[in-house]
């Protein structure tokens, strides 16, 4: 089957990938001058949260494509993308916790991007709260398009307006989880592990999108058989 | 504070978190490919 | 019948449904002071502590009552089987949800000028002088919240667990709004000048237009058959 090839080729490409940025991110590219060795997580949290935007942009345009044209592929799509993209947040959320340890003092700190970050992830926790609830799928799946849509929409207005509520309460000079300039070996390290990362959601989507038309074909049957 | 610690506890919970997720996909198609072999043996004998 | 006039009608229907007995209305009253008189036995009788916190807590107070009012005007709908009568008339889809949002934001708005005075009473603050600043701020905010609120109601209705999920699925979504509607509630209660308020005020005026226009724009799916 040329979809378990594709998967298998995907697959490897990422897993190559992958360890291509481990090696470049903790060999080639130096220890930050103020936070040490710890700043290497930033090749984790960061490639996690960019990879995890463009999960939810995904969702958004597939969700506008299923209500526009009601095609299973483009939910099976949706449905795909949300279910990686809380993993990969939450995961970034994680990260960039046990980064703030050393670096902050703290395990979590109210900080524009973080809190910004968790209350994404909330929203898409919901999505997919919603269509386990949903028991009929094309109700299911309009209801969550629905979802998709509103909650992308809502990224920048959210993002503006914790921005602007932190500033409030801190002044200019916020300690943030990055380095004040990005040394060149650093920006390779970066590119190379979002690289690998986007791999990654691109293996995972393939491989959960086949396990979301299964579902969809499931389902058809069932309604042949129920006559 | 030793910093290799913190680096090592941040990407094996990613490790490990996509890999179990990896699991569940698996299992998940795995399950779902049986649902839907059963079902169409059941229609292929109902049709006979 | 042009939209307005459909959404109105809509929109008086559903009111004078709810005058009939007022249930739901007493409900998110009662509820919403329930909170606020909470609140003294959870800061421990501190005033002082309640008062410098006092535009959070009305607020929140008024979040959690929006829930109440937001699952029944639906909910309603869903065991009289209205819905489908109005699908069946030929209305656009865009003016049931236009009147149903103008009939949740009227019920809201009146739950919060009672609201107002009784946490003004309860706290010993002074809003009189300000109730028109704060009326200002109010108005965008629960705006913002009935339009996000009315969609997901419609979303949840008939689920097993909508209690649940509407909060969960609203309360994300419309956190800019609290920040907002909070902050513009500080600058008007402390007496800070208004200019502080401005900026929050074109933050809910540009979530509203977002979320109205993007309702409008899909309800129709939504009750679609």
């Amino acid at each position: 089957m040329s979809g378990r090839r594709v998967e298998r080729a995907l697959g490897l490409l990422a897993a190559v990938g992958l360890a291509i940025g481990l090696c470049i991110g903790f060999l080639y590219a130096p220890p930050d001058a103020e936070q040490g060795e710890v700043q290497r997580i930033m090749y984790l949290h960061v490639p996690l949260i960019l990879v995890s935007y463009l999960a939810f942009f995904v969702v958004f345009v597939t969700s506008i494509l299923y209500l526009a044209r009601r095609r299973e592929r483009h939910d099976a799509i949706a449905h795909s993308s949300a279910e990686i993209g809380v993993l990969f947040t939450a995961l970034a959320i994680a990260a960039g916790s046990i980064w703030g340890r050393p670096t902050w003092g703290t395990w979590w700190t109210w900080d524009a991007r973080l809190t910004s970050t968790a209350i994404l992830l909330l929203i898409f926790v919901g999505y997919l709260m919603l269509r386990a609830l949903v028991d009929d799928p094309s109700r299911g799946a309009t209801v969550c398009a629905v979802l998709g849509i509103i909650g992308f929409l809502d990224i920048p207005i959210i993002h503006m307006s914790v921005v602007w509520w932190r500033t409030l309460h801190q002044p200019a000079s916020i300690l943030r989880p990055g380095p004040p300039t990005v040394a060149p070996q650093m920006q390779v390290a970066l590119y190379a592990n979002l690289a690998a990362f986007a791999l990654l959601y691109a293996y995972l989507l393939f491989k959960r999108v086949r396990l979301e038309q299964a579902r969809w074909e499931l389902s058809r049957l069932r309604m042949e058989v129920a006559g | 504070m030793n910093p290799w610690s913190f680096l090592l506890g941040a990407y094996l919970l990613a490790a490990v978190g996509l890999l179990l997720y990896l699991v569940s996909v698996s299992r998940r198609t795995r399950a779902m490919a049986e649902q839907v072999a059963a079902l169409k043996r059941r229609m292929k004998e109902t049709a006979r | 019948m042009t939209l307005a006039r459909r959404a109105l009608a809509i929109a008086r229907k559903d009111l004078l449904a709810e005058w009939r007995d007022r249930e739901s209305f007493t409900a998110m009253v009662f509820f919403a002071f329930l909170i606020l008189f909470l609140y003294s036995f959870a800061f421990g009788g501190d005033q002082a502590l309640i008062r410098a916190a006092s535009s959070g807590l009305l607020w929140l107070a008024l979040i959690f009552t929006s829930v109440l009012g937001l699952a029944r005007s639906v909910q309603w709908e869903l065991e009289n089987e209205c819905l489908d009568g109005l699908l069946l008339y030929p209305v656009q889809r865009e003016a049931i949800y236009l009147g149903k949002l103008l009939g949740n934001l009227a019920v809201l708005l009146l739950v919060e000028l009672v609201i107002f005075p009784l946490f003004a009473v309860l706290y010993n603050v002074d809003l009189w002088l300000q109730l028109p600043k704060l009326l200002l701020i109010a108005l965008p905010g629960t705006v913002g919240l009935a339009a996000v609120g009315t969609l997901l109601s419609c979303m949840t209705a008939g689920l097993r667990a909508r209690e649940a999920m509407l909060p969960f699925l609203l309360f994300p979504l419309t956190i800019p709004l609290i920040l907002a509607v909070v902050r513009g509630t500080e600058v008007v209660m402390r007496g800070e000048p208004f200019d502080l308020a401005v900026p929050w005020l074109k933050l809910m005026g540009a979530f509203d237009v977002v979320f109205v226009t993007a309702s409008l724009l899909m309800f129709e799916y939504l009750v679609e058959e």
